[in-house]
């Protein structure tokens, strides 16, 4: 068993072919310890959101590995791998993603819902009440401001308790100091519940907050 | 045996009596049937030639002496002749009368293997979730055990690195000492130079008085001597205290550092070691700064968390430099840092020390020098170790 949460083997991700062909992700190789708050930067069109699509296994490799505890995950049936990502890990995206016929505590509690699992209430309320929240949990997600909703996202990915959050440029909508909020909120939360933070993003002042920054450029890690 | 298998057990067997009853019914009804048809035929067979009662009866049970093989080609002989061939092709009306019994006992048979197997999938695939479950629990469980070694080990390495990385910081200004009182103390120099090395020799004293303390701090930090112990506390006073440390210092450049009025709060914070987070960043604000310039210190209340912004009017960072400031001893190779006294710690005990309150740094390009973006939760904190 590898001694890494998260790991890619030579992963190979390409679109097009012949002259239009793309590498989004071009042998790159890479692992995640637990615990470890990871950004990887680029620029846009660098491949780094294929990346973070492979992380969580919403996207299959051309070739190549993504282990998750050391287990490959695109060895699992389909059904198996829903399963293991709505148990294992947690997304949050730029545009939040939330459905907009829920109020705040039904987004928060879908995840579970879908794996038939119970919410576990206190800590959901808890963590409601961190992110702050609380007074906000009957509301619709329309009615709340871009910083509210990324919080319910937030709460919505951290509700399951999984292993791992992947991050997609969470704070791009946000003015900066509700961005460095919620980066804050994020990274505390994260520390606290023992999870491992993996956040993509293009702004070096956001990779400044990670443990370990990762450079990505034409579908290659150039640093680390 | 658990209670499920139980119930499974039971549903089986009431599957089995049931099918049973269904067919000892059917047949039942179908021998019924049979019996009925043949009294019937004996009755007619009575009516058409009434005074052979008895032959008939005999025959019907099988207890006359006629041979069987000659009565079935005279039956024989007897259909050809008078064509009762419809009659005898079709079903004869005990088996038609038992049909519909058969077709539904079938069609029973079929539903209950279907569910059987459809039931056993179901089973088979919860296993199968199951196993996948359990290997999942294995997995976790070996990596909890891989954690802690990883753990120990990088304890390890970190101890190690510290102890490199403080010996390297001890060598450069130990030297420059030493050098100093070797030329001091030769005899090749004129009074006033010797006076001059001294001089510089107290000045290295000084410096690695300065870094001493400093690595202190760092050592009791990084092996957990000394924990941050984060409760609620008024933001206005740590703020306070850390201004007025470096009051002087600005006075002294003539640097000006205003703080914007705000509502004071009481936040989750370690008043001793917040207050030193503060002080590390103004003093590198006043450090980097020239003369004649301002520091603001802004405060805003957010949601979850209060965020001190840090702006000075200095040289600024450069962009590929900003996440290596806080790293432990970093210092930017221009001129204008080196020139500067310093021992790279500071920055690194700040995000160190706003870390363990669940805070976080991180340094934007100001107007014309640098922000320090500071947060502190306003709820405790409690980081998992």
């Amino acid at each position: 068993m590898g001694a890494m949460l998260l790991e890619t083997v030579d992963l190979c991700k390409y679109y097009g072919s012949g002259d239009n062909l793309v590498k989004a992700i071009d042998h790159t190789t890479m692992d995640i310890q637990r615990g470890e708050f990871t950004a990887i930067v680029g620029r846009s069109g660098s491949g780094k959101s294929t990346l973070l699509h492979m992380l969580g296994a919403l996207d299959r490799p051309d070739s190549g590995k993504v282990l998750i505890e050391g287990k490959n995950v695109f060895h699992l049936k389909d059904e198996q791998l829903a399963v293991f990502r709505r148990r294992k890990i947690g997304f949050i995206f730029q545009n939040y993603n939330l459905i907009p016929s829920l109020n705040v505590w039904e987004n928060i509690v879908l995840p579970m819902g879908l794996d038939k699992k119970k919410a576990d209430k206190s800590f959901v309320l808890d963590l409601a009440e961190r992110i702050g929240i609380a007074d906000k949990l009957k509301s619709l997600p329309n009615t709340l401001s871009g910083g509210q909703q990324q919080r319910v996202a937030i709460a919505r990915a951290l509700a399951a308790k999984p292993a791992i959050i992947l991050a997609d440029e969470p704070t791009g909508n946000l003015d900066s100091k509700t961005e460095m909020e919620v980066i804050s909120l994020l990274k505390a939360c994260v520390n606290e519940y023992g999870q491992t933070l993996v956040m993509i993003t293009h702004d070096e002042t956001i990779a400044q907050m990670a443990d370990r920054i990762l450079v990505i450029e034409d579908g290659k890690v150039v640093s680390q | 045996m658990d209670k499920r298998s139980h119930k499974r057990v039971v549903l089986f067997i009431g599957l089995l009596f049931l099918i049973l009853l269904g067919g000892a019914l059917a047949a039942v009804r179908w021998i019924d049937t049979v019996h009925t048809e043949e009294l019937e035929m004996l009755g007619q067979c009575i009516l058409l030639k009434p005074g052979t009662e008895g032959e008939y009866t005999a025959a019907f049970l099988g207890k006359n002496s006629v041979d069987r093989e000659r009565a079935l080609r005279t039956g024989r002989e007897a259909r050809d002749k008078y064509g009762y061939t419809e009659r005898f092709r079709t079903f004869s009306p005990s088996l038609a009368a038992f049909l519909p019994v058969l077709i539904s006992f079938m069609l029973f048979c079929t539903l209950l293997t279907g569910f059987l197997i459809f039931y056993q999938q179901k089973k088979r695939h919860l296993a199968d979730i199951k196993i996948f479950d359990l290997e999942d629990k294995l997995a976790e469980m070996g990596e909890e055990n891989q954690i802690l070694r990883e753990r120990m080990a990088r304890e390890e390495a970190k101890t190690k690195t510290l102890v490199t990385d403080i010996s390297h910081q001890l060598k450069t200004p130990l030297a420059s000492l030493k050098m100093c009182y070797e030329i001091a103390d030769s005899g090749s120099f004129t009074e006033e130079e010797q006076q001059t090395f001294l001089r510089q020799g107290i000045h290295e004293v000084n410096k690695l008085e300065n870094l001493t303390k400093a690595l202190v701090q760092i050592s009791r930090l990084e092996t957990n001597m000394i924990r941050v112990e984060g409760k609620m506390e008024s933001l206005k006073k740590t703020i306070r205290g850390a201004v007025n440390s470096v009051y002087m210092k600005a006075f002294e450049k003539n640097i000006t550092i205003s703080v914007d009025e705000f509502e004071d709060e009481k936040i989750f914070q370690d008043p001793k070691w917040t207050q030193e987070a503060l002080v590390n960043v103004l003093d590198n604000a006043v450090k980097y700064s020239p003369p004649g310039t301002e520091v603001e210190l802004r405060v805003s209340s957010m949601v979850s968390c209060c965020l001190i912004e840090i702006e000075d009017q200095g040289i600024g960072i450069p962009k590929e430099e900003m996440h290596q400031v806080f790293q432990r001893f970093y210092r930017g190779d221009r001129t204008e840092v080196q020139d500067t006294e310093g021992s790279g710690v500071g920055l690194y005990l700040t995000r160190k020390i706003l870390e363990d309150l669940g805070g976080s740094i991180r340094i934007r390009k100001g107007k014309r020098g640098s922000i320090f973006q500071i947060s502190l939760p306003k709820t405790p904190y409690r980081a998992q170790k």
